[in-house]
């Protein structure tokens, strides 16, 4: 369920507008003064039997969800059963649900701090390539890092919604007071609940959605696929100039590839230098070293017989764009798919969706050749 | 590049390949290495029994026969039990003699072998060889005719053939009746091989004659007749299980490709070639992939490929250095081209002679040129061609550009000459003067021609070569040029690049021409263009800015930039885009910061299609036919599903209100039948749908594309080139209409060109995958323009900007391209 769907119990929950426009107004951090609070008036016969505060009963609703199993029973039952704060608290339960299952920790995984800094969570340090690297390879053997990773990537259904008012992104990420982990999860990783949650820069909360194509009269055939068009700098081990893979079309009868990648000065007529080749009995080539910003244009062969088949030579661009950056800071997820390749950044989307679980639209949004 | 001279040094080492072991029957060695073990082990037990029998051993006539028809049951080995009834009949002692003969024909056999091994074949004394051979052979045949056993006559009359085939073919002192003769000995002599090799029950053994009778008939020019022969040589090949037939018959049809200029066959028949053999093993699949190499402008491709696979046989090691030398050179190995002729003399043959004028010509040596080249004349008509291409390019290098345009205006005449003799097979769809003369010739030539002041010359020569198939080889002159210029408002402008560089060329209405030349060559203009159209499709658009710009600058120069801006607003302009550049986005280019597309109003051709414009057709009275929008996409054939076109409906539902009285055949109704009437009625032409590969496509140089139709079914490039009667105007508003495979000096080969080529006067078309809803767009503002009296290129013009206006970017609008003559 989309969390921005109108809860007819909420009438401040509703916003004007389009609330799957990627434009939408962002939430506004929730204050104290605009929720209503735990009704405390001692001259209430009906309160007579309310029994007393628990240690958190001055704390603001923001830590009392955060810390709702540190809480006194009757207060965690009138927050679930306080319509202006009951679907929250039932986020915030399913959103550590989320992050706490099936996730088995093996001896050899490195720090979970670490994870979250592959994932690029706000707030974290970049990570060196070299540990860039090391971590990804431990993915590559790892399904339970790896499941957690990509639980990271995943938009938690947000417990905040607060009033009509816009609000506006925090400068910052919130810093929550830690709460008692007797479970495997990272602080930092719980912070990252609530601020994905109440931060939507730029995008606010919209309804995700697999990038559809669009209808051609027909369709180009072309045998090199990925990467294509632009291309953002590496900016953490998850983006592609970090880890590039080039993709071909399989060729009937094909028992070798061969990979030419060059740098070129972008003009319409140089012909450049070479900086990768390689061969491969797979249509498939994982380069290890990172492309920095600049044009590229790199060309495969097929060999069919013992005779080498050129299959053509595609452009692409290796550049920085802070504004899409800036845009997937909190895109997590699909959210960060559809940013990427609506901004035209193809190949970083499909970069982002193989991070993504598996799924039939996953799949088929991966296994889609380009139309042109 | 001569290339038909190792032809028969091929096939007589597919004879050596087909020499038994001494054993009946004339299972080559070669057979056993493609059998499954079963059938090896069987043929071994066959020619085991076989050669007891023959030898005397009467007790294996049992297992004989029953071994010969286990081969036919378990093997489909149908050729085996004749074989073996011959030699069953046959009483002892005519066994034993023929047993004898055979040891006699093998003997003479292995002599023309080594000879074709060794290269000896242009040895001096190989003509007296050949004749005590031929003696002994013809002895031979006469004894052994007439005896129970006369098998191995038959082989005797094959190798006379074969023989007498390669000599008409090498033998360059024989006078022309002298040649006709040795066709017809060759003829006589491989038709009785056949008839005697088919009363023993044999057919491997046909397979040599059968090729020399094919060969025959290509080198006499008979090349419909040739290609049947090669093709039936093949599959009997194949079924007898003789890769080194199958060999053989492929590479005669890679050669009649080759020389028909089609490169398209070629390709394919190198595929199929590559599916049989390995280069290490084949050195005419080596010789053949290099060559194709050359002519897509990969030197290093080839010498990478000719380094790797050097040939076995001495006899190739000739033409393996021809080769290299040349890729050398075009790789800028000078030095190592000068290493590979070293030893040889330039009079030793033309191809060294052409080889070492190339040398010659990339180091300047214009005096070297002209005298390893004195005797063109001599030359065959492919080596005249590029003999003469040479000195001209010499000549104008060093500013005699009288005399370069008078070479090079024969070596055009000797590709006229060579393109008639291919033209005769209707079949033949390649193009001489792309694949043998060269557009670089023609950009020479034009060049020559300007710089002595004809460039309204220049650019009829341009047109002249190009192109040709558009209207059968008529050649515009200088004044079809002039109507042609004088029929736009901004005249024309001819752009053609050869390998080296190129040349664009705008005559202005008033018939004045300026001539600049080009600095890039095919391939660097192709990759320019490619990436041009990459960021375009990818929605990248200051990137495809700044790319159109670079384009715009080198194609159309200040000078012709200036001469344009006379032009009034929104004047026709013509662009005669030849080879790669036809895949050019025109309407992305700029002209001195004014947009082309917009400033003037842009339509292209790939070749003049006659030798005046001539009257206008299109009028906003014409009857239409509109069809498209199909529906149950599926396609079984590939199991493609293709989306329905809302927009494609929607238009066309439009266009029927706007032309009350068109046929409109959408949805169910969009049949192959309903689109095979629309293309034969004289309406103009409307369709909607998806353009798609199929594989069931693929006629001869036509792309293998097609319509998509209701029901999944296609009408293919080729049907329409087949059916369609010439019309005023067509809109083709599916994706990459006006796309197609390239053939050098003629164009993209696909639905429009099938169109073009059928008579169709305008045409509209896509130069890659569109939108349904911006194809929609287009349309709609396209008609309504013609509507108003607009003319073909006018209405594309307003249609494009629509597509603008409307938020599609040039991902979609700068795919619609008006082709035609209005």
């Amino acid at each position: 369920m989309s969390p921005l769907d109108p809860d007819p119990r909420h009438g401040a929950h509703r916003r004007t507008g389009d609330f799957s426009h990627p434009l939408a107004p962002v939430f506004q951090r929730p204050t104290e003064s605009t929720l209503p609070m735990h009704p405390r008036d001692p001259q209430d016969p009906q309160q007579a039997s309310v029994p007393p505060p628990g240690p958190l009963a001055d704390a603001s609703l923001v830590e009392r969800l955060a810390r709702w199993d540190e809480l006194p029973p009757w207060d965690l039952e009138a927050l679930a059963s306080n319509p202006a704060t009951g679907s929250k608290l039932a986020r915030v339960r399913d959103a550590e649900a989320e992050l706490t299952g099936g996730v088995d920790a093996l001896e050899s995984c490195p720090p979970s701090e670490d994870l979250f800094d592959l994932a690029g969570g706000p707030g974290g340090p970049v990570l060196t390539p070299h540990r860039t690297l090391e971590l990804r390879a431990h993915l590559e053997l790892c399904p339970s890092c790896a499941g957690f990773v990509g639980s990271l990537e995943r938009t938690p259904p947000p417990p905040f919604l607060l009033d009509e008012e816009a609000p506006r992104a925090p400068k910052r990420p919130l810093r929550l007071v830690a709460r008692n982990v007797g479970r495997w999860i990272p602080m930092a990783a719980a912070a990252l609940v609530l601020i994905g949650v109440v931060w939507q820069l730029g995008g606010g909360p919209v309804s995700a959605a697999w990038p559809q194509q669009p209808v051609l009269r027909g369709a180009a055939e072309t045998d090199l696929l990925f990467p294509r068009g632009p291309v953002l700098t590496a900016a953490n081990g998850l983006d592609w100039a970090a880890s590039p893979r080039f993709e071909v079309t399989a060729v009937e009868g094909a028992d070798q590839y061969r990979l030419r990648v060059r740098t070129t000065d972008g003009s319409a007529f140089g012909d450049g230098e070479t900086v990768l080749e390689s061969t491969n009995t797979e249509p498939i080539f994982l380069a290890t070293n990172e492309f920095g910003p600049g044009h590229y244009t790199w060309e495969a062969w097929a060999t069919v017989g013992g005779l080498e088949r050129p299959l053509g030579e595609r452009e692409f661009r290796v550049v920085d764009n802070e504004d899409l950056r800036l845009e997937l800071r909190a895109a997590f997820g699909l959210r960060r798919v559809q940013l990427l390749h609506d901004a035209g950044h193809v190949t970083d989307a499909r970069r982002a969706a193989r991070g993504l679980p598996a799924s039939p639209q996953r799949d088929a949004y991966l296994g889609r050749a380009p139309q042109r | 590049m001569s290339v038909a001279f190792g032809m028969h040094l091929l096939a007589l080492a597919a004879l050596g390949s087909a020499v038994s072991n001494g054993s009946l029957p004339p299972t080559p060695q070669g057979d056993h290495a493609t059998s499954t073990h079963d059938l090896a082990s069987e043929l071994d037990t066959f020619v085991t029994l076989l050669g007891r029998w023959r030898h005397g051993a009467e007790d294996v006539r049992t297992q004989l026969g029953a071994c010969a028809n286990r081969l036919a049951q378990n093997h489909a080995r149908h050729d085996v039990p004749a074989v073996a009834a011959f030699y069953l009949d046959l009483d002892p002692d005519a066994r034993i003699q023929g047993v004898q003969d055979e040891l006699r024909f093998f003997e003479l056999h292995a002599q023309v072998v080594q000879a074709g091994w060794t290269g000896r074949l242009d040895d001096a004394d190989w003509p007296t060889m050949r004749a005590e051979l031929l003696q002994e052979l013809e002895t031979l045949v006469d004894e052994v005719t007439p005896r129970a056993d006369f098998s191995s006559a038959a082989r005797g009359h094959a190798l006379i053939a074969h023989l007498a085939v390669v000599r008409a073919q090498r033998d360059s002192g024989l006078g022309l009746a002298a040649q006709q003769a040795e066709f017809e000995r060759a003829r006589t002599h491989a038709r009785v091989a056949i008839e005697m090799f088919e009363r023993a029950g044999q057919r491997t053994p046909q397979l040599e004659p059968r090729w020399v009778l094919a060969e025959a008939d290509a080198l006499c020019g008979q090349r419909r007749r040739a290609a049947k022969g090669f093709r039936d040589v093949v599959e009997r090949a194949r079924n007898a299980r003789q890769i080194a037939y199958v060999e053989a018959g492929l590479v005669g049809l890679i050669v009649l490709a080759r020389e028909a200029g089609d490169p398209t066959g070629i390709d394919r028949l190198l595929r199929e070639l590559a599916d049989e053999v390995e280069p290490a093993q084949s050195w005419a699949l080596t010789r053949e992939q290099s060559l194709t190499w050359f002519h897509a402008d990969r030197p290093d491709a080839a010498l990478d490929l000719l380094e790797s696979f050097p040939p076995i046989a001495v006899g190739h090691l000739a033409e393996w250095e021809t080769l290299v030398c040349a890729a050398r050179l075009r790789s800028g190995d000078v030095e190592g081209a000068r290493a590979v002729l070293q030893h040889r003399e330039p009079g030793d043959d033309e191809d060294t002679a052409l080889a070492a004028a190339n040398l010659a010509s990339h180091e300047n040596r214009i005096d070297d040129v002209l005298v390893l080249l004195e005797d063109w004349r001599s030359f065959s008509d492919v080596g005249r061609m590029q003999a003469l291409s040479t000195i001209g390019a010499q000549l104008l290098r060093h500013d005699r550009a009288q005399e370069a345009g008078e070479a090079l205006e024969q070596a055009l005449e000797a590709a006229r000459a060579h393109e008639s003799a291919v033209r005769s097979d209707p079949n033949a769809q390649g193009s001489v003067f792309g694949e043998w003369l060269g557009v670089q010739s023609l950009v020479h030539l034009a060049r020559a021609r300007a710089r002595t002041g004809d460039a309204l010359g220049a650019a009829a020569a341009l047109e002249a070569g190009s192109a040709r198939t558009l209207r059968s080889g008529l050649e515009p002159t200088a004044q079809d040029i002039a109507a042609w210029a004088a029929n736009a408002g901004a005249g024309t402008l001819h752009v053609a690049v050869g390998a080296d560089d190129g040349i664009v060329i705008h005559v202005d209405p008033s018939g004045d021409a300026l001539a600049i030349d080009l600095p890039h060559g095919r391939r660097v203009m192709a990759r320019a263009i490619e990436r041009l159209r990459q960021a375009l499709q990818s929605g990248d658009r200051e990137r495809a800015k700044s790319l159109a710009r670079e384009c715009s600058d080198t194609l159309i120069p200040a000078p012709i930039a200036e001469r344009l801006l006379q032009a009034p607003e929104e004047a026709r302009l013509l662009l005669l885009l030849h080879g790669v550049l036809e895949a050019l986005p025109v309407a992305t280019l700029t002209v001195n910061d004014h947009e082309l597309d917009g400033r003037w109003t842009p339509h292209v051709l790939p070749g003049l299609p006659a030798a005046r414009p001539g009257d206008a057709m299109v009028s906003n009275a014409m009857r239409w036919t509109l069809l498209g929008a199909p529906v149950n996409t599926n396609r079984s054939s590939d199991g493609d599903v293709w989306p329905e076109l809302p927009g494609a409906a929607r238009e066309l539902a439009h266009l029927a209100r706007q032309y009350p009285d068109a046929v409109v055949r959408t949805g169910t109704a969009f049949t192959r039948a309903s689109l095979l009437e629309a293309l034969r009625d004289g309406h103009a032409l409307h369709v909607a749908t998806h353009l798609v590969t199929d594989v069931r496509c693929g006629g001869g140089a036509l792309a293998p594309v097609g319509l998509l139709v209701s029901d999944g079914a296609v009408l293919c490039a080729e049907d329409v080139l087949a059916e369609a009667a010439p019309k005023a105007l067509v809109v083709l508003a599916a994706c990459a209409t006006g796309d197609g495979t390239l053939l050098d000096a003629e164009g993209l080969f696909g639905l429009g060109r099938a169109f073009l080529t059928s008579g169709t006067r305008n045409l509209v078309v896509t130069l890659w995958p569109v939108d349904d809803g911006a194809a929609q767009h287009f349309s709609l503002a396209l008609h309504r323009a013609l509507d108003r009296g607009a003319s073909p290129a006018v209405a594309a013009r307003i249609g494009r900007a629509a597509v603008r206006e409307a938020g599609w970017g040039d991902a979609d609008a700068a795919a619609f391209r008006a082709v035609g003559r209005d």
